[in-house]
């Protein structure tokens, strides 16, 4: 299991490294120019050749490339901000906490929700609850979120005044951004749920343990739902890491400094560490995520343990 | 069975497509009749036009389907809200003896540092009323004493001798002295802000003395420089290393007010500065409208998203949105569904939207006058203005703003590219012209508007157009390249004086040169006839403004005009000269009382 473990963090490596080295090219090559963008129109020639200088925009790739590697991968310096001269690594540190919160109590809601819907809709299949179950998931998917989040804030901040509109200065202002975005989650999470839940129930075993005379409960819970949670936890962990980077509009909406917003706005602003930065911070975080649902399914999935216990003694 | 699980999916899909159209059509929304009016209850625009005479220049809007009778422009002493100060309840808005009011805000500035750009949107909303330069400019574009008392220019009139008031410190009582002012000037420049590339040298005589050597004699140089190089404490700056102006204990300056949090990305608190250097109606009477203190404290919430700006109203989240659009400014208008208690007042933007035909030598436009006049005059500028504002705007008559100084109001009743699609299509016939023009733009919804109803005039004339609209950063580095467009659909803002702006977007001598490449030797003569101290004047000003429109290079557009709208403890809206609402330069029913 350690092996597996340790085969699995080794993998981050290349992955990171390469994210890094494609991101840097990609924004190498982007047409703009840094200088004028941040010195403007009235900025002489000499005065750009300066500014492109003291950025190290005039030198060769490689040398920029290995720089920046250098200063992130030792240093965690991912460099400072072409538009307001801030250190990104402070900045990203206040901004993803803010993300980290809404993402993780968003997937955790929908997976509350989502799961339990999926199983009712499985166990009750073709009936009414699988009916309800179903269009509640589908109304899920179909709605657009930062829609949900503007009725939530007309509901609950405008007619009921229960909660903020904006801002999460407090812990209320998480409630709305998080429920919009747990709600899409729930759907999806929902339909996974049910249909691995299906195929679960209709295996030998299953058969095996009612005709054994094993209750219901423990039919769903101990033996069909461990099997059938492992997609589901491919997709919650996707859906966290794409939250990381996805969630601007439910960041602009609400106000929330988050990460998105300060990505959104770095491309607006061809701020190209910003960019770098944030591109590169998220590739982490979306790596480390797939680093622990592979480990869950390990955990969930016996044939996994015991593939790496069985090659050690044999 | 199957039937029967067929039909009450189909039932349940319409009952859900009809639940989803409801709602959309719920969220579209009607004013509903109005409420009871009291002499306090929001007005519409109309009820101000009795008050005009002392809010500086006003000019009817062209409308569509709504009336706004009187529209303002950011006048010396702000633009009244007719509100009865005596039956406005303020307790919401005063605590504890302390008045507060809560703005909006479209954007983090992410830095206060002078030196470094920020995000320009957020430091012109919330920077005013904290930081200060030598001079500023009133809204007539006069100088005004800011840390600077006077100044005197030699007969070079590239040297300047600025003196500046005796007892100028910041709000942590760290003194500014002439050694401070040569320190920020000199950090920008290395720096490379914005108006740097003017000046070569700045030095202290003494204490209160600083001389200051220009390299360019166009008139608007001096008070441009002056007011956009803020002044800080260099010994404070030394103190903060590279968090200086990132946070609300290292962003320490002049102004009347100072920060006391700041949230990042989220809302920016300023509380009035007890510690300021001068007296404030001393201030005041020098003409120093942005040195006012009718609020202790301020909060700017950064609010992205419009309709939140609309809710936060509403809920009393907010009491000022400085800018809305008509269609969610509409609302809070008398005879609005959420009219009760608000104020709304229109005021003309100062950023003009411009149009630039490419005049290089490549171009088609560079040796065909035939073709110039063809696109010139194919545009109906108020129907332009109906498209795309919503019949919010006002025709420019010139290539600048008409409310900024130079202007002058005999181009009022001159015809400025007069509407004629006959006369149009028979220039683009004689041109001989049979290609397909680029027209070039950034991406936002306005200038992608502007450029589909340009495209459908070209076609009423029988010239055939492609648009191009880019991200913003790749316009401002595309709109300086002459092979990427024909027709540039841009904006200017209109901070200082029209030639100043000219000499901005048109003189040879500018780093990237003229914006749109022309050549023309008498345009250029013409342009630096009006930019020079020594040969400025209204005659050469007109003699410019004539021969632009007269060879059809570039042309003004419109203004739009933008809503602010209050919450009734504001009696007075003051904008900044920048086109932005300067909150603690308003008044309020505190100040009446």
């Amino acid at each position: 299991m350690l092996k597996y473990v340790i085969k699995r963090l080794l993998w981050l490596i290349p992955v990171i490294l390469g994210v890094c080295i494609f991101i840097f090219a990609i924004m190498y090559f982007v047409p703009g120019d840094p200088a004028s963008i941040i010195l403007g129109p009235s900025a002489t020639a000499s005065e750009l050749a300066a500014k492109r200088t003291e950025l190290g925009l005039d030198q060769p790739f490689i040398i920029r490339l290995l720089t920046y590697m250098k200063n992130v991968f030792l240093h965690f310096d991912f460099g400072n901000s072409y538009t307001t001269g801030n250190a990104i690594t402070s900045e990203l540190l206040v901004r993803m906490p803010k993300t980290l919160i809404l993402g993780s109590v968003s997937i955790v809601l929908a997976l509350v929700m989502g799961v339990p819907l999926g199983i009712t809709a499985a166990v009750h299949q073709n009936g009414l609850a699988d009916r309800i179950c179903m269009i509640i998931a589908m109304i899920g998917i179909s709605l657009p979120d930062f829609w949900l989040a503007l009725m939530m804030v007309l509901l609950f901040a405008l007619k009921l005044g229960w909660l903020p509109p904006t801002g999460v200065t407090s812990w209320t202002g998480y409630i709305m951004p998080c429920l919009a975005l747990a709600f899409a989650g729930m759907a999806g999470l929902a339909r996974q749920a049910r249909s691995s839940m299906l195929e679960v129930i209709r295996s030998d075993y299953i058969t095996t343990a009612r005709a054994k005379g094993v209750s219901k409960h423990d039919v769903i819970y101990k033996h069909a739902l461990p099997n059938a949670l492992i997609p589901i936890v491919a997709i919650a962990g996707s859906r966290l890491a794409g939250i990381f980077g996805g969630s601007v509009v439910i960041e602009t909406v609400f106000s929330i400094p988050g990460l998105g917003s300060y990505m959104v706005n770095a491309i607006t602003n061809r701020d190209y560490p910003v960019i770098e930065g944030s591109v590169l911070l998220i590739a982490i975080v979306f790596s480390v995520v797939m680093v622990l649902v592979d480990l869950v399914y390990a955990y969930l999935d016996p044939r996994i343990k015991a593939q790496y216990e069985g090659s050690k003694t044999t | 069975m199957f039937r029967r699980i067929n039909g009450f999916s189909k039932v349940t899909a319409i009952a859900l497509a009809a639940a989803l159209s409801v709602s959309l059509l719920a969220g579209c929304g009607s004013s509903s009749s109005s409420t009871a009016a009291s002499a306090a209850a929001s007005t519409a625009a109309s009820t101000a036009a009795s008050t005009a005479a002392s809010t500086g220049t006003s000019t009817a809007a062209s409308t569509s389907t709504e009336s706004v009778a009187t529209v303002y422009t950011s006048g010396v002493n702000g633009i009244p809200t007719n509100v009865d100060a005596s039956k406005v309840d303020d307790s919401a808005n005063v605590v504890d003896g302390k008045s507060t009011i809560n703005v909006s805000c479209d954007m983090d500035p992410g830095t206060y540092d002078p030196a470094l750009f920020g995000s320009v949107l957020g430091l012109e909303e919330t920077g005013y009323c904290l930081r200060e330069g030598l001079f500023e400019r009133n809204a007539k574009g006069e100088l005004v004493p800011e840390i600077a008392k006077s100044y005197s220019v030699d007969s070079d009139n590239l040297t300047y001798h600025i003196e500046l008031y005796p007892n100028v410190h910041d709000s942590a009582g760290n003194a500014i002295t002439a050694s401070d002012v040569v320190f920020c000037y000199n950090r920008a420049k290395e720096k490379g802000f914005n108006s740097t590339g003017y000046y070569d040298s700045i030095t202290a005589d003494d204490d209160t003395h600083v001389t200051l050597k220009l390299n360019n004699t166009s008139d608007g140089i001096f008070p441009q420089v002056a007011q956009v190089i803020l002044i800080y404490s260099q010994k404070f700056f030394e103190s903060c290393g590279d968090s200086f102006g990132t946070t609300a204990a290292t962003s320490v300056f002049t102004g009347p007010y100072k920060m006391t949090e700041w949230v990042s990305g989220t809302s920016i608190t300023f509380e009035k500065n007890e510690n300021y250097w001068q007296d404030i109606d001393t201030a005041i009477a020098n003409g120093d409208v942005y040195a006012q203190q009718n609020v202790d404290k301020i909060t700017f919430h950064i609010v992205g998203e419009s309709t939140q700006l609309s809710i936060g109203l509403q809920t009393g989240t907010l009491d000022i949105v400085g800018n809305m659009s008509y269609n969610d400014a509409k609302q809070f208008m008398a005879g609005g569904e959420s009219a009760d208690g608000f104020t709304v007042t229109p005021w003309e933007d100062s950023l003009s939207q411009v149009l630039y035909l490419n005049m290089d030598k490549s171009s088609p436009f560079y040796d065909n006058e035939n073709l110039r006049k063809a696109v010139m005059n194919c545009i109906d500028i108020d129907d332009m203005i109906a498209g795309c504002l919503d019949g919010y705007g006002v025709a420019c008559k010139t290539f600048g703003n008409s409310t900024i100084p130079d202007y002058q109001t005999k181009w009022d009743s001159e015809d400025y590219y007069k509407y004629d699609a006959d006369a149009a299509a028979k220039y683009a016939s004689d041109s001989g012209y049979t290609g397909t023009l680029r027209i070039m733009c950034n991406n936002s919804s306005l200038h992608e508007n502007m450029a589909q109803v340009l495209q459908g005039y070209l076609a009423a004339v029988g010239i055939n157009s492609e648009i191009l609209d880019y991200d913003g950063s790749l316009f401002q580095t595309y709109k300086y390249d002459p092979t990427q467009y024909d027709i540039c659909l841009d904006q200017c803002a209109w901070s200082g004086d029209t030639v100043t702006k000219w000499r901005d977007q048109f003189d040879d001598a500018n780093a990237q040169g003229c914006q749109n490449s022309i050549t023309d030797e008498k345009f250029f003569d013409l342009l630096h006839a009006a930019m020079d101290v020594t040969t400025y004047s209204p005659d050469t000003v007109d003699a410019f403004h004539q021969y632009l429109r007269d060879q059809c290079y570039a042309r003004g557009l419109f203004n739009a005009v933008n809503f602010c709208v209050t919450k009734n403890v504001v009696t007075n809206v003051l904008m900044h000269r920048s086109g932005n609402l300067f909150p603690t330069g308003c008044k309020f029913v505190w100040n009446e009382t």
